[in-house]
């Protein structure tokens, strides 16, 4: 049971975090970023290269943090910003190029081979009686840990607030003298630094490959169940995801695992097409 | 002499050196590879492609195959059925190899073993194999010097018996593939006829999270689990299982297995010394003439991080390639070729248990598998067992 839990907590906390900063983005710039998968592995591949390399693991993730913010800032400021205001599938076909840009570069600077992230820690923990494998104690905690602090900051902070104003009324915030575009370059920077953030944790908890950016799926899937525009939708979201794959794999049978949540996704898109705590938008021509 | 003299003896001299060149350039076998080399599995086929090349090179530096050099056209094939389909045919046609060596993963095989033949062209898998090239029918054209999955899975479970003197239970993990399939029902076969108890658990290849699966699988209370997935899938599984508190005998079919990275992705996760791989190659760490030649070349071609067991692949199918042109002679077409491979028997001395022998209604032949074990001290997997023969007809598929 104990282990069951684990799994849980653990995959739940992955997806969710992976799937605040796609939430993130979307609220801010309109934008379905599909390459979160791709983003969380790139920056997975950089934090396991530099600790192949010698840097130590406390060492490492702060790179792979600053790699990701830095990759943030770059990916708004070299397309998104040149898109914004445009239909929104011009900015998701715009993400399917990043994470076609991004499996090219895991290919050429990584090999695209498989690898995984070393945190020298013993391999089991022990909490009174129990025995739990380290690598997912430290997924677990890392997750919900990165999870508090973007909910702190988005629900607490001057930083947050102007993500949350620019989210809700993006033309009133212009006229109230917000800077829109550094408001969305942060929301953006923080979504890569979340993705940057469960690619870590996830090459922690099992490993580093071309394949492992499919975890984007999961998250993707619980945006979509949860609402794209709520964070509180998406926590919640990959929870469902989290066990339903668990208890596909578990009780009934691994083959269905991808299968389960997106039948799930499909019926919740036929009940309520913006997902669970979703706000209904409105599309008008103009 | 007449200006109009002077330019057709300069055009004539002209044409009879370019004859000169262009048939001291076409006095080369000219063979074809296809490989994933950029795509998903790049990592698995690039050491196969690069083992293939120094055995080439030295055979060059040699002199060739009776004053022949050997060239080599490889295409990257990024593990597309139908891109590998059209650079066989661009290589059979345009190219004008005589034979297709290589390949990537299964699903690309059908594809190309179909448009060489179609071409006259014969083509050698390594690596991964499929059934088509079993007897009593095989197809046209089509060998594999490699692992066939029905072969290996059989293999497997008799060595899982073996291991655990005939007692518990074997839980055979692959992905939700023909291949792997194939592996796990002879792999349940042969277990079951060694007196184990047996079990499948299947998975999406695209599933990444194993920790549920792991679970599962441990809920089945296994006494060993054999492993026919790929290199990333049996890191994750490893990982997932030894955290889940299973201790005992993980053996992996080594389908394209790196031992380096798989070595440094398992640091951390718990006990190793019950991590077998069971492969019908040499492992990179054994000793022997040919395997120290293998280290050699990669050595004094540039080669920075350890062979593996795919270099060894590489250089293996290089040896049976070898093999048939010599005995071809030249030139050598893609028919005359595929006469030579299928009556050619090539002693393979310390690269694997037995020679590649292909006959007119056996493309895969006899093979001969062993167990290497992990040695944490030396961080690399060691011979653990006498080289067990396989036929080339399995015969223990679970209903």
């Amino acid at each position: 049971m104990t282990a069951f839990v684990l799994t849980v907590v653990a995959s739940w906390g992955i997806y969710a975090l992976l799937g605040m900063g796609i939430v993130l983005v979307y609220r801010t710039s309109r934008i379905l970023n599909i390459a979160g998968g791709e983003m969380a592995i790139f920056i997975g591949y950089i934090v396991a290269t530099a600790i192949e390399s010698g840097v130590p693991f406390p060492i490492a993730v702060p790179v792979g943090m600053g790699a990701a913010m830095a990759l943030g800032l770059a990916i708004f400021w070299f397309t998104i910003r040149r898109v914004m205001g445009e239909p929104p599938h011009v900015g998701l076909i715009l993400t399917v190029g990043i994470a076609t840009i991004l499996n090219g570069f895991m290919i050429i600077l990584f090999g695209g081979g498989m690898t995984a992230i070393q945190t020298d820690l013993p391999a089991f923990t022990r909490i009174g009686s129990l025995r739990l494998p380290t690598p997912d104690v430290v997924a677990a905690f890392g997750a919900w840990l990165s999870i508090a602090v973007i909910a702190i900051v988005y629900r607490m902070t001057n930083l947050g607030l102007q993500m949350r104003a620019v989210a809700e009324r993006v033309m009133l915030s212009a006229q109230r003298g917000l800077n829109v575009d550094r408001t969305v370059a942060l929301s953006w920077i923080i979504g890569v630094l979340a993705a940057g953030l469960a690619g870590i944790l996830h090459g922690e908890r099992a490993f580093v490959a071309l394949s492992a950016s499919v975890v984007g799926i999961s998250a993707l899937i619980a945006c979509l169940i949860g609402g794209m525009d709520s964070l509180k939708g998406v926590v919640m979201a990959a929870f469902v995801v989290a066990i339903t794959e668990t208890i596909t794999a578990l009780y009934i049978d691994p083959r269905y695992v991808l299968i389960a949540p997106v039948t799930i996704l499909l019926v919740i898109l036929i009940v309520r097409p913006w997902g669970l705590f979703g706000t209904v938008e409105e599309f008008r021509r103009v | 002499m007449t200006r109009i003299w002077k330019v057709a003896a300069i055009s004539a001299a002209l044409s009879v050196m370019l004859a000169l060149a262009a048939g001291a350039q076409e006095k080369a076998h000219k063979v074809g590879y296809i490989a994933d080399l950029s795509g998903p599995m790049q990592d698995n086929y690039g050491p196969i492609v690069e083992g293939f090349e120094y055995y080439v090179k030295e055979l060059n530096a040699r002199g060739g195959i009776d004053g022949v050099q050997v060239r080599i056209a490889v295409r990257d094939d990024q593990l597309d059925a139908t891109r590998a389909a059209s650079m066989a045919l661009e290589l059979a046609t345009s190219e004008g190899v005589n034979s297709i060596w290589g390949m990537s993963q299964t699903r690309t095989h059908l594809a190309v073993y179909q448009t060489a033949a179609r071409n006259r062209v014969p083509a050698t898998a390594m690596f991964s194999g499929i059934k088509e090239v079993l007897p009593p029918n095989p197809l046209a054209y089509a060998y594999s010097a490699g692992h066939v999955f029905e072969v290996a899975g059989e293999v497997s479970g008799k060595l899982a018996a073996k291991m655990v003197n005939g007692k518990g239970k074997m839980i055979c993990n692959s992905i939700e593939a023909p291949g792997g399939v194939a592996a796990c029902q002879y792999a349940e076969g042969a277990a079951a006829a060694g007196g184990l108890e047996t079990g499948t658990v299947l998975f999406p290849p695209t599933v990444t999270e194993f920790g549920a699966i792991a679970q599962r699988m441990i809920a089945m209370k296994p006494t060993i689990v054999v492993a026919h997935a790929g290199s990333g899938q049996n890191v994750g599984l490893i990982r997932a299982l030894r955290g889940a508190g299973f201790d005992g005998p993980i053996l992996m079919g080594s389908h394209g297995l790196n031992e380096t990275p798989l070595i440094n992705a398992l640091q951390g996760v718990g006990t190793l010394d019950k991590l077998q791989i069971v492969s019908r190659f040499a492992s990179p760490d054994s000793t022997g003439k040919e395997i120290d030649a293998v280290r050699a070349a990669a050595q004094k071609y540039g080669k920075k991080t350890p062979i593996t067991t795919t270099t060894i692949m590489g250089w293996s199918l290089a040896t049976v390639m070898e093999a048939a042109l010599r005995q071809c002679g030249y030139p050598c077409s893609g028919e005359k070729l595929n006469t030579m491979l299928e009556n050619i028997k090539v002693d393979m001395g310390s690269l694997m248990g037995g020679p590649i022998q292909f006959t007119p209604k056996d493309h895969y032949g006899t093979t001969w598998w062993r167990v290497f074990q992990y040695d944490a001290g030396g961080k690399k997997f060691l011979p653990a067992s006498e080289w067990l023969e396989a036929s080339s007809t399995p015969t223990l598929r679970k209903q």
